[in-house]
């Protein structure tokens, strides 16, 4: 039992720490998302300079090209990039594709796919959500047909994130409709260029532009770029999202939000000569939620460290994302309350406190629970396959 | 970060769990709430064979001279049973209370009693005023030349009615600064004027009661720690206390997870397991949710006291996450099995009993607010 750091991951933090007071420029508003086009451009600065550092592979083996990191320092990584808000970081390219292709690509696709992720030149999207298939992902019915050298793509995907921005997709397509369900998917590579592919934007409810609906119209793939074999795309897909998935960011950008709302509670003048910092109500939500974000943080702490071991902590990771996404909806809902009238002023609003960050956040954490996988299909996965209930939905 | 054992911390779990899931089954829980003591002479003798009740104690006073992260596996273990006694307030609270402050003699004495099995301890600190402040404590220590008077009320004091030692906390009345007043007494229970009341009826059939000391006469020699050096003792036993019964709790949680996860397996409404109903399912896993993070942070905790840290934040933390873990497990506990569950009969009862009185030991989620706080800056 050890629950600290070694020396060698506080000198990691320390220099990552040190870069990013170095980098991220002194007016940068960390409320934008990336659906502002100048935050965009910095997202791809920085993710430049992460490629330099080799932070943007940190976690790959050193066979391709990274730095043969440890999940905990991957963690690291991850959790004070969430904690200072830094953009740059690469989920779909760097941290869901790339390991992928080690698993399952061929050794010509990892050449001609890895090098362009690693350097932070590519933007990849992820293409398996559709119209009809959410979390029953797998009936999905996007279908690609074989046609020689190629396979000829036609059906629909939507909420896909930063598709008007990728320049690659990588996607599920039925192959044999015939077959069970799962049985009958494949892994494609797809150039968002290739004719055929149309992209419309979706706004969400925060009023951005960050998803998208996506139809293809005979689009034509070549055969090299089909990942894991015809009909494997259901164990590919799935390996993919087992990479690091310890929870750290929800639980770091909640404790993130309670560190602002903190500040704010001392510094803010209150009513009646009472500070914020000493309502009596206040202070006991406050300590609870600090708690549960402890608790929560070494729950991501513990996922990391189960997947150094060398386990799957499938069960863990469920218990993390469930734990750490709730956390961040009750915090931004708490800063809502605290900010009172206040809270209902918008990113932009000159009486607006904090920026306007809580009331955008409150809104962002809201497909928290609702993304890579629900929280309900996360507790079922913790009910079946953690604690053997059976399974009968 | 290292959330695995050692081989030997795992021998010591595996052990425990073996012992007191052979000798404390439900039946055993429930007889015990009649049982003067809590504990019966020959498992009190086997607990001190196996080295348990001095594992705190030094090497040098016949003890194991283990860690806290050790003592913490064993309490997991007594939680997950439910395991009731004077165990908690001797082996961790006197012997911490004991090695942090008592003096050679002291030392020597008590602590090689407590490991033989032959002394059990109470700390008598919580009043009228249950907080735990120095203000709080009212109980006068007034000088008599070389000797001290006693006299005042103590309430709470586990395992009151039948410790053999009591650590008393008073306050001397002409040292006007609270946090100086307090001083720190060894009083053996049959010392004259040493009146203990009946034991109270409580939530979870503990041995709690109310201590009044009438000019209780005690000598220099049972002064524990430096005169006026009480309260930084005190502190330091508060946390340590809610360390371990954060440990305790939720090993507690533990098994009621467990419970209800095999009930939903079995049980069978309407042709099928309730299991497999999904609004049963998602409770169970929320459970599962509060027992692992809950388990996590109070080990974090006990690991930071063992280091010699303060670690009062991570203390605080621990305890008003285990108060809300626990006792939020219970309830869903407490849905799943339906009007089973609400029985005497049924052990799940002895377990929720527990959380609620765990919940208020060794600090409510209100003793520990301003620690917790203080983790961020509030
Ligand atoms: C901001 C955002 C970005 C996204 N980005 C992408 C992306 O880039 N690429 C992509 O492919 N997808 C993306 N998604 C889609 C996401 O993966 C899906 O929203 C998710 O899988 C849920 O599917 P759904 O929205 O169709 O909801 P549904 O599956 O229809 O679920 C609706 C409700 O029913 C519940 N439910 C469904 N099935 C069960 C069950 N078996 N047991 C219990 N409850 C159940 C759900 O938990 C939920 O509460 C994104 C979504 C959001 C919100």
């Amino acid at each position: 039992m050890r629950f600290e750091f070694t020396l060698a991951e506080e000198a990691f933090r320390s220099q990552l720490l040190t870069w990013i007071g170095a980098t991220l420029p002194p007016d940068y508003d960390s409320a934008a998302d990336d659906s502002d086009d100048a935050q965009w451009k910095l997202t791809l600065r920085l993710r430049r300079e992460l490629a330099g550092r080799g932070w943007l592979t940190l976690a790959w083996p050193k066979e391709y090209g990274g730095m043969g990191a440890s999940p905990m320092t991957q963690l690291i990584f991850n959790e004070e990039m969430a904690f200072q808000r830094v953009p740059g970081r690469d989920a779909f390219g760097a941290r869901m594709l790339a390991p992928t292709l080690m698993v399952h690509g061929t050794e010509e696709q990892r050449r001609r796919f890895l090098p362009s992720v690693a350097r932070g030149e590519v933007q990849w999207c992820q293409g398996y959500s559709e119209p009809n298939s959410g979390s029953d992902l797998a009936s999905l019915q996007t279908r690609a047909v074989d046609d020689g050298a190629e396979f000829v793509v036609n059906g629909t995907k939507i909420w896909t994130s930063l598709a008007h921005r990728a320049d690659w997709i990588f996607l599920l397509a039925r192959t044999d409709p015939e077959a069970s369900k799962h049985k009958g998917i494949s892994f494609l590579l797809c150039d968002m260029k290739t004719p055929g592919i149309t992209v419309r934007p979706i706004i969400n409810m925060a009023g951005e532009h960050h998803f998208n609906q996506i139809t293809f119209e005979d689009v034509r793939v070549p055969k090299d770029q089909l990942v894991g074999g015809i009909n494997q795309g259901w164990y590919v897909a799935t390996t993919l999202l087992d990479f690091e998935r310890s929870g750290i960011d929800y639980v770091t950008a909640a404790r993130r939000v309670i560190a602002d709302l903190a500040e704010y509670a001392r510094s803010e003048p209150g009513s009646n000569g009472q500070r914020l910092a000493d309502d009596g109500e206040f202070r006991a939500r406050f300590a609870l939620l600090a708690a549960e974000a402890e608790a929560a943080r070494l729950l991501a702490y513990e996922v990391a460290w189960l997947q150094g071991q060398e386990t799957l902590p499938t069960r863990e990771a469920s218990m993390s994302k469930v734990m750490g996404t709730r956390l961040m909806n009750k915090v931004t809902d708490f800063g809502l309350e605290l900010l009172g009238a206040y809270g209902q002023l918008d990113r932009g609003s000159d009486a607006a406190k904090l920026r306007g960050r809580i009331l955008r956040s409150r809104f962002e954490c809201i497909a928290w629970t609702i993304f890579a996988g629900t929280n309900e299909i996360q507790k079922n996965i913790i009910a079946i396959r953690g604690l053997g209930l059976p399974r009968n939905y | 970060m290292d959330f695995g054992l050692t081989e030997q911390q795992k021998l010591i779990r595996d052990g425990a769990r073996t012992y007191l899931r052979e000798v404390c089954p439900g039946a055993y829980v429930r007889s015990m709430q009649r049982h003067p003591t809590g504990c019966p002479a020959e498992v009190w003798r086997k607990l001190s064979d196996m080295g348990w009740t001095g594992m705190l104690v030094p090497e040098d006073y016949g003890g194991a001279g283990l860690g806290l992260v050790e003592m913490g596996l064993v309490l997991e273990e007594m939680g997950a049973v439910a395991f009731p006694g004077p165990f908690f307030e001797t082996a961790v609270i006197g012997t911490s209370a004991l090695s942090l402050a008592g003096d050679e003699r002291q030392k020597s004495s008590y602590l090689r009693r407590i490991a033989d099995g032959s002394l059990t301890v109470s700390l008598a600190v919580q009043e009228r005023d249950p907080a735990w402040q120095p203000s709080a404590i009212k109980c006068a220590a007034d000088r008599r030349d070389e000797d001290w008077a006693l006299s005042g009320e103590k309430l709470f004091v586990g395992d009151g009615t039948s410790a053999g030692l009591f650590i008393v906390a008073a306050a001397d009345r002409s040292v006007s600064q609270a946090e100086a007043a307090v001083t720190l007494f060894l009083v053996p229970r049959e010392t004259p004027g040493v009146r203990i009341g009946e034991r109270w009826l409580t939530v979870d059939h503990d041995h709690q009661t109310g201590i009044t000391f009438e000019a209780v006469e005690v000598g220099p020699d049972s002064v524990l720690g430096k005169v006026g050096g009480g309260w930084p003792t005190l502190r330091r036993l508060f946390l340590i206390g809610a360390a371990m019964k954060a440990v305790e709790m939720a090993g507690g949680a533990r098994r009621v997870l467990e419970m209800t996860a095999e009930y939903a397996r079995k049980r069978e409404q309407f042709g099928k397991p309730i299991g497999g109903f999904q609004a049963v399912a998602h409770m169970v896993a929320e459970m599962a949710i509060y027992v692992e993070s809950a388990r996590n942070i109070a080990y974090q905790a006990i690991w930071r006291l063992a280091q010699g840290h303060d670690a009062a934040q991570e203390v605080a933390l621990a305890k008003v996450w285990a108060n809300e873990a626990c006792v939020r497990t219970a309830e869903l506990a407490h849905q799943s099995h339906g009007a089973i569950g609400f029985t005497q009969e049924h052990d799940l009862q002895i377990y929720t009993r527990r959380a609620l009185a765990g919940r208020v030991t060794y600090g409510d989620s209100r003793d520990h607010r301003d620690a917790a706080l203080a983790s961020i800056h509030l």
